[in-house]
């Protein structure tokens, strides 16, 4: 009961500060906010976010042309817009409205007319051994994609011979035959009961949702540690208004006392977890994965070994500008070395092994597992929800000793 | 032995002894004064006492059990009134009282009825719903007061309660310590305030580098059979000054001017004092006397007297 009457003032206290409340519960949800505006990926439709902007500079002006055009955008995932000329391009680039351009230039159609069967059936010993440039076609990428600025050039060429192959060997009397032959096949198969279903097209995963799948539960944990620095501060300014030494000269035992100073802080993760869970499924459109109802055992874990910290710190800390300094240090340092600041899977394995000794590795190895597979192993979950709580339960009972070791000498 | 007995009370801290020997008790309905300078140990002790410093040697006993701080009812024993203002600032009133007051296990009516008894004693009744934000330095001091009061202990150990607040608060402090004493009470008041002292204590201590220099009523603490003189001359011949011997310390004041200081027995009529020895041998000099004032030894000059003159950190 003791427990309680520290654990309800401290959380009134805790509502009370406008500034602990901000950090706590608004901060995080701004800083993913931020993250996603600096993205772009708040404030746009989703099916927005997934296309590849493509531009497309026509200055061959042929039919042909305007077929590579028309085809580029039945493609799925691109979104394709005409520019006018190459200056425009450049701009489109470094602002971002394309992430890729395609410039078909004023010798396209020549190119293509020089073109034969051979040079498109084996395009690494024929006119097309250049590459794009043999069609008087340039692709280059915007910064996003520098890396993966070649893998463009070829898709887009293959797009560009989607429409040229058949053209090419149309001039090849034989080979018109035979294509026309084909087509008049497959129309007949298709308007007879006896042809077979075409197999559905296979679904294209898409990236840009598990990306932040993995980012929000990282800010989730991250923030999650914040805690521990006003913990600390908790403890402090009990210390410093004297209010402990009259806590612990009442009935009150060090167990009831250290129970209602830390219970609030734990409260106030779990709700802080649940804001921002809440806040990533409305800005980001995020899933729960397929086992939302097991996310709760992670975040009650992650909350303790957060709170466990907090007082396991506070017994070491003894002024505000220790919790400036040290505290921060301590939550900086474990949040990058965790994997919170990018992708864990990013890490070099030597790290994703040493980030095995901070408890927000733990946490977010769990929510990875249940937000991202589709079929979460339950059981490598439950293993981090027991480090996690042993992690909580081995701070807490340091840190009692620890306090009661500092504050209850008699 | 009924109230408060502290016995060779010890406490190091490496090579620096803070309370050396200390002994004193105080009765159930008494009021004992703690004085003594900065870095005496008066608060040291009384940490010992209240159980949040392990003392190194020495016994605390209430009513004759030793005083075990593990106990939580032991603890209900005492009221503690720490030096700082022990309170919420973001708290109102009746906040702060009913989280104190829920620490000893006080509950529903009966936490209110104490509740109301302390806004009533300390005055605060109409503040109750203010946050302390709002509060002068009285009344937080007050209500400093009153928290250690909601239990009903049977001592109350108030270090330093008045510092920093004005008259008013500080009359209505050291009334409610009075009436604490008449309900039958212990207190052990520790300040650096004589006149609070010497105003509301039955018994007091005077001590200074962990050790006790005396203690007793201030009755016997000053000895009331003497009085001090100060004889005031424009100038002294360093010969009259020789005459003079152990009569009288010569000081020179501010001014220039020279004060004879001069303790008179008020016991020995029958035989000429040393005020009577100083204005004969002022009067064969033909040195004129700027004026003769006279006082009682006060707790004030005891206190230096016993403490020094030297500054304390």
């Amino acid at each position: 009961m003791g427990a309680w009457i520290i654990a309800i003032k401290d959380l009134r206290l805790i509502v009370k500060d406008r500034g602990a409340a901000f950090t706590l519960l608004a901060l995080p949800v701004v800083f993913i906010a931020i993250l996603g505006v600096s993205t772009g990926r708040l404030l746009t439709t989703r099916d927005e976010l997934k296309l590849l902007k493509i531009g497309l500079v026509d200055e061959d002006g042929t039919e042909i042309a305007e077929r590579v055009f028309n085809n580029l955008s039945t493609i799925g995932g691109m979104k394709v817009e005409k520019i006018s000329d190459r200056d425009e391009a450049k701009l489109h680039l470094q602002d971002g409205r394309s992430s890729v351009v395609v410039i078909l230039g004023k010798d396209f159609h020549n190119r293509v007319e020089d073109l034969d069967l051979g040079d498109v059936l084996d395009a690494e010993h024929g006119k097309l051994m250049q590459g794009a440039s043999a069609l008087d076609l340039e692709v280059e990428s915007g910064a996003a994609y520098v890396s993966v600025a070649e893998m463009m050039q070829y898709v887009v060429l293959s797009a560009v011979l989607r429409v040229v192959g058949p053209e090419v060997a149309r001039r090849n009397g034989i080979m018109s035959r035979i294509i026309d032959r084909m087509i008049e096949r497959r129309k007949e198969e298709a308007a007879s009961d006896t042809a077979p279903a075409p197999l559905p097209r296979a679904p294209v995963k898409s990236g840009s949702a598990i990306i932040y799948q993995t980012l929000v539960p990282a800010f989730i944990v991250m923030f999650a540690f914040f805690l521990v620095n006003y913990m600390a501060s908790s403890f402090i300014s009990e210390r410093g208004l004297g209010t402990l030494r009259r806590i612990q000269a009442s009935r009150i035992s060090p167990v009831q006392l250290l129970l209602g100073k830390t219970l609030p802080f734990f409260f106030v993760s779990i709700a802080q977890s649940f804001l921002l869970f809440l806040s990533g499924k409305v800005l980001f459109a995020m899933s729960w994965g397929t086992d939302p109802w097991m996310l709760l055992p992670v975040i009650l874990t992650t909350s303790m070994s957060a709170t466990g910290l907090g007082l396991l710190l506070a017994t070491f800390i003894h002024t505000e500008s220790q919790v400036a300094s040290y505290s921060t240090f301590v939550v900086v340092v474990l949040a990058g070395i965790s994997g919170c600041y990018m992708p864990r899977d990013w890490l070099p394995m030597f790290m994703q092994n040493v980030s095995l000794a901070t408890p927000h590795a733990w946490a977010l190895i769990a929510y990875q597992e249940l937000l991202t597979r589709d079929h979460p192993n339950m059981f490598l979950v439950g293993k981090c929800c027991g480090v996690l709580a042993l992690f909580g339960s081995l701070s807490f009972a340091f840190g009692s000793w620890r306090f009661r070791k500092l504050e209850y000498p008699a | 032995m009924n109230g408060l007995e502290v016995s060779h009370l010890r406490k190091s801290y490496g090579d620096q002894t803070v309370v050396d020997d200390l002994s004193f008790h105080v009765a159930q309905g008494e009021i004992f004064g703690l004085i003594g300078p900065n870095g005496a140990g008066k608060s040291t002790s009384m940490k010992m006492i209240v159980g949040l410093l392990k003392a190194d040697a020495g016994t605390i006993t209430f009513d004759g059990q030793p005083y075990n701080p593990r106990n939580p009812d032991m603890r209900a024993y005492l009221g503690l009134v720490p030096q700082e203002l022990a309170i919420y600032p973001e708290l109102t009133a009746m906040q702060n009282l009913r989280f104190f007051g829920g620490l000893y296990e006080l509950r529903g009516r009966r936490l209110q009825k104490r509740i109301d008894y302390v806004l009533e004693v300390t005055g605060l009744a109409r503040n109750a719903h203010q946050t302390l934000n709002t509060f002068s330095g009285g009344m937080s001091r007050r209500l400093n007061f009153g928290i250690a009061l909601l239990h009903e202990p049977r001592f109350v150990v108030l270090d330093e309660p008045t510092v920093g607040i004005d008259p008013q608060s500080r009359s209505n402090l050291l009334d409610c310590v009075r009436a604490l004493s008449k309900q039958g009470i212990g207190v052990l008041y520790a300040s650096h305030y004589m006149e609070e002292v010497e105003a509301i204590c039955d018994r007091l201590a005077i001590i200074d580098h962990g050790r006790l220099l005396k203690q007793g009523t201030l009755d016997d603490l000053l000895d009331r059979t003497r009085i001090d003189l100060s004889v005031k001359v424009p100038s002294l011949p360093p010969d009259l000054a020789a005459r003079l011997g152990s009569s009288a310390k010569v000081q020179t004041d501010p001014d220039g001017s020279i004060s004879l200081l001069i303790q008179e027995s008020l016991e020995s009529k029958a035989h000429p004092g040393d005020l009577r020895r100083v204005l004969e041998l002022l009067e064969s000099a033909k040195i004129p006397l700027l004026g003769i004032r006279a006082q009682e030894t006060s707790l004030e000059t005891l206190f230096l007297s016993l403490t020094g003159r030297t500054l304390r950190d």
